[in-house]
């Protein structure tokens, strides 16, 4: 049940843009009859580096689409935007950004112990861009002088230290601490990093003392005050901070976009988390958010009482593509491709994208291979995200806790040709079991919705309750083991008085118009699962149809085992491509 | 409505520049001004630096605290192997703690002192003919030249001098071991693309001074990775041949000096370049800047099946429209060499700048 929500009084205007490593999309947000809407959205290349140097060219480009698109003046002859909105229809009362154009953070990341302080500290890290270009810990077979080394050469933009519960160890902490002063000693002055201690609360003064006269200082709260406990936030918000003045505030152009904008400005990941989360919230469910961006991946789980951020500047779908060659073989992706192709011309293909990263595909293989990579991208973020949360593991494949909503976006996603092709790379991809449906963010919007959120609730509820989101429709997917052939899922489709069996290994679609709301019954065989515990059916559930063209249900099992016939597995993936509409 | 566009420069007469930097901060040795020739040194840093950490007042037993009133070094000051770092006195003589190696003092902490050795120094060329023209301070220069200019697309972080050697005849053509001789190790190979791997260790072998090709596979491209030589491709990894302007520009640049540029940053945009210094001619501008499509543009299809041919744009289209396979997007119509007249999005073009 959507909260009420009071229509405005004096509506004001909202142009919003999104500058992503490749894109830069911008969106107009007015209200219209009682309403805010989504009036226009425009997308243009986004203009960082050379030849453009300047990011306010493809944000201008943006803006005179909309312009075009519906005849509202927005910026002067001078190129200025006007603010705020006139009487006559011309302007706009709130510009804001979002980015993610910056390059991530580069940082050395210290502590004692990796699976203790090291990955309470990659989760406070992950909530924002950032690359690990060097670590130090008590697992470090390096002696002393070979670690200086490594601090100077590192080059970062910022030192993480952690390690030590509160009041607990202090020698060892501070041994690696001498290590990185030594090291900051020899730099250069303009190279010296800024440090973040998030560690033993009574090492504070200490750590103060030794980097004073070297390097900024910022303290945060121990990210492992016990062994048996965490506490994430403050030491990410000052990675965001430190993110957004070292990254975001420097890229080219920028201070005119913040000269015009109302709020701060502030990076992707975070507003698509808190749309994300607001969301959630709205919906009383738990929402896992995906986003497959050209420079990372981020996963969102959302629930009505916070969110979990975990982002991946190593992978995406952009020059860091090539980094998926370090983790999976050409094989292992080309096993998604229905058509034959050589290892060798995958890995061919993969590394052409990486320095082409804008273009896309214009032959069907291409089009496949890039459908491929992104399976492989999304699932090796999944399981680093796993890995870093804690997550269960079904054989290799990670098992994201349920969720009832799968959101998803990036430019791959929201432009394939079809939905169903998007539906099974995201069921490949992800694996996900139980019952939840599939949104896409079609238009790029939910970052502005999410900057939105934190200024103009109200609008962005409205904006959200209009409808900007592709429903792809309802998944029911069984997990547990079955029988190839065997049934492992009966439904029962009420309203339209369809009904019918699942055999185990299969993916199906029981037709239900989009938008069209029906009440379905379901029922796993033997101690299959579909969320509601082994064997455990649903009577008359309401869902709705989706783009896809009903309500898929993919018995194929978790995780996904695919023939090692050549041939055969080819075979699988067209009928599977066929059955979802692809 | 404009549409963006990415660009590469393949001209033959304009003013380039080109920023040399260190690895490191450094020192830089060319003067403001300066006229520099390609294996000049511009600047210079040490190539790595060995540290080694004396534990001194753990060896002499005293606190950290306590250090300084035994230290005879002090921060700054180069010492040889057996120099004496501090010493304390003991009943019967004295306790010394002596410098293992030469080096430099370059901090005393907590107890202990830290020694930089000197390695070999990292010295950086020029690498082609021109004038300083600006400074960055501690990290190189800025230098200025004539003459052609060419943008690749992937290098394999080397970087050369040599003479042009025109191996192809036709963009088209592959490069192999069989083409490369002992006379050769003066010169850059230019040719379509390379196939085999022992076309890369011949040309090692031979001690080219460089290989400019249209593409080679990801594989090559690993192996080239170790060469000492550089290898700048100008369309992209896998079988594209070379695109025509770039070909034929190369052609008319036999036998003169080229360099290759092949350490560069695609992440923030900088490409590998291929400078070929001329003298200036009157009226020499810097390449010029393209940022939006029009009709009658030189284009480059940078996908399959059309990548590295080159086109006309013939119309500019308003809405986005559907590609062949489905994805609906903004881009133009090219009318390639052979008449022919294709949708292309225009993510995947670049406008050639000549």
């Amino acid at each position: 049940m959507m909260p009420k929500i009071p229509e405005p009084e004096n509506p004001d205007s909202y142009l919003i843009a999104d500058v992503g490593r490749m894109t830069t999309t911008v969106v107009l947000l007015d209200v219209v009859g009682t309403s805010y809407r989504l009036i226009a959205r425009a997308t243009a290349p986004t203009t960082a580096v050379a030849p453009w140097s300047d990011i306010t060219t493809g944000v201008n480009q943006a803006i005179r689409q909309i312009t075009r698109t519906t005849g509202r003046k927005l910026v002067n002859e001078r190129g200025y935007l006007i603010q705020p909105a006139q009487q006559n229809g011309v302007g706009i009362d709130h510009f804001g950004l979002v980015t993610s154009a910056g390059l991530p953070l580069r940082t050395l990341l210290a502590g004692l112990y990796e699976d203790v302080s090291l990955i309470s500290a990659r989760k406070a890290l992950g909530t924002i861009y950032y690359e690990e270009v060097e670590t130090l810990s008590l697992a470090d077979t390096r002696d002393e002088a070979e670690q200086v080394t490594a601090v100077i050469e590192a080059k970062p933009d910022i030192t993480f230290i952690t390690g030590g519960t509160d009041g607990g160890a202090k020698a060892r902490l501070m041994q690696l601490m001498d290590v990185i002063n030594l090291g900051l000693q020899v730099s250069h002055t303009a190279q010296r990093p800024q440090i973040i201690y998030a560690g033993n609360i009574n090492l504070r003064e200490p750590v103060r003392q030794l980097f004073s006269n070297k390097a900024n200082v910022h303290v945060a709260n121990n990210v492992r005050p016990t062994l048996d406990s965490e506490q994430l936030n403050d030491a990410a918000h000052i990675v965001t901070g430190l993110y957004e003045e070292l990254k975001i505030q420097t890229l080219p152009g920028i201070q005119e976009l913040l000269d015009w904008s109302s709020f701060p400005v502030q990076a992707t990941a975070r507003t698509f988390a808190r749309i994300s989360q607001y969301f959630a919230a709205l919906q009383n469910q738990r929402i896992l958010g995906v986003d497959l961006g050209s420079n990372s991946v981020s996963f969102i789980l959302a629930d009505p009482a916070g969110e979990q951020i975990s982002v991946q500047s190593d992978l995406g779908m952009g020059q860091p593509i090539q980094n998926l060659l370090d983790k999976v073989t050409p094989e292992t992706i080309s096993r998604w491709v229905p058509t034959e192709i050589s290892a060798a011309d995958t890995a061919d293909f993969i590394l052409n994208k990486s320095i082409h990263p804008q273009t896309i595909p214009m032959t069907g293989l291409e089009l496949q291979l890039e459908q491929a990579a992104a399976r492989e991208i999304l699932r090796c973020a999944l399981t680093k995200t796993a890995e870093n949360w804690g997550w269960d593991f079904n054989g290799p494949q990670p098992v994201p806790p349920s969720f009832g909503l799968l959101l998803a976006r990036g430019s791959l996603l929201a432009n394939s040709p079809r939905p169903g092709q998007v539906m099974l790379m995201l069921l490949d991809a992800l694996q996900p079991a139980g019952t939840f449906s599939v949104a896409v963010d079609q238009y790029g919007v939910l970052p502005a919705l999410g900057l939105l959120a934190s200024h103009a609730p109200e609008a962005a509820v409205q904006v959200l309750e209009a409808g900007v989101l592709s429903d792809l429709g309802w998944v029911i997917a069984p997990s547990g083991k079955g029988q190839l052939g065997k049934t492992a899922v009966k439904v029962s489709i009420e309203t339209t008085g369809m009904e019918g069996e699942v055999e185990f290994g299969k993916i199906e679609i029981f037709p239900i118009p989009p938008g069209q709301l029906v009440e379905v019954t379901v029922q796993p065989a033997g101690k299959l699962d579909i969320g509601f515990g082994p064997g455990q059916g649903r009577q008359k559930m309401k869902i709705y149809g989706g783009i896809v063209g009903g309500l898929v249900i993919d018995a194929r099992g978790r995780p996904l085992t695919l023939p090692s016939d050549e041939e055969e597995r080819r075979t699988l993936m067209r009928k599977w491509l066929w059955d979802m509409g692809g | 409505m404009r549409q963006l566009t990415t660009t590469t420069i393949v001209q033959k007469q304009v003013k380039i520049r080109q920023t040399r930097l260190l690895p490191h901060s450094g020192e830089i040795i060319a003067k403001m001004g300066q006229a520099v020739k390609p294996f000049q040194t511009i600047a210079r840093t040490l190539l790595k630096s060995d540290f080694h950490i004396l534990p001194v007042a753990e060896e002499l037993d005293i606190t950290p605290e306590a250090l300084p009133e035994y230290l005879q070094v002090v921060v700054g000051q180069s010492v040889d192997a057996g120099d004496l770092i501090a010493e304390k006195k003991r009943l019967l003589g004295w306790q010394r703690v002596m410098s293992p190696r030469e080096g430099v003092v370059v901090e005393i902490s907590n107890g202990r002192v830290m020694l930089q050795q000197r390695t070999d120094w990292y010295e950086l060329r020029a690498l082609m003919a021109g004038n300083v023209v600006n400074f960055i301070p501690d990290q190189g220069v800025v230098l200025e030249t004539s003459g052609s200019l060419i943008q690749g697309m992937w290098a394999n972080g080397q970087e050369g001098f040599g003479a042009i050697r025109n191996v192809a005849m036709a963009p088209n053509f592959s490069l192999t071991a069989d083409h490369i001789d002992d006379d050769d190790s003066e010169n850059i190979l230019v040719a379509g693309k390379i196939d085999r791997l022992d076309t890369l260790t011949q040309a090692e072998f031979i001690g080219v001074r460089g290989i400019i090709v249209g593409s080679m596979s990801a594989e090559l491209c690993q192996a080239s990775l170790s060469l000492s030589y550089p290898i700048i491709l100008t369309e992209g990894i896998g079988r594209q041949i070379m695109c025509l302007p770039i070909f034929e520009l190369l052609q008319e640049m036999e036998q003169k000096s080229a360099s290759l540029f092949g350490r560069y940053q695609a992440a923030e945009g900088r490409r590998p370049e291929i400078v070929i210094a001329q003298p200036a001619t009157v009226g020499m501008e810097v390449p010029k800047l393209i940022r939006s499509v029009k009709v009658g543009q030189k284009v480059r299809i940078l996908r399959a099946p059309y990548a590295s041919q080159v086109g006309e744009v013939v119309r500019l289209y308003q809405l986005a429209q559907n590609t062949s396979v489905n994805i609906k997007a903004h881009g133009v119509d090219v009318q390639l060499a052979d008449g022919q007249v294709i949708f292309i999005p225009g993510k995947n073009f670049d406008t050639i700048v000549s």
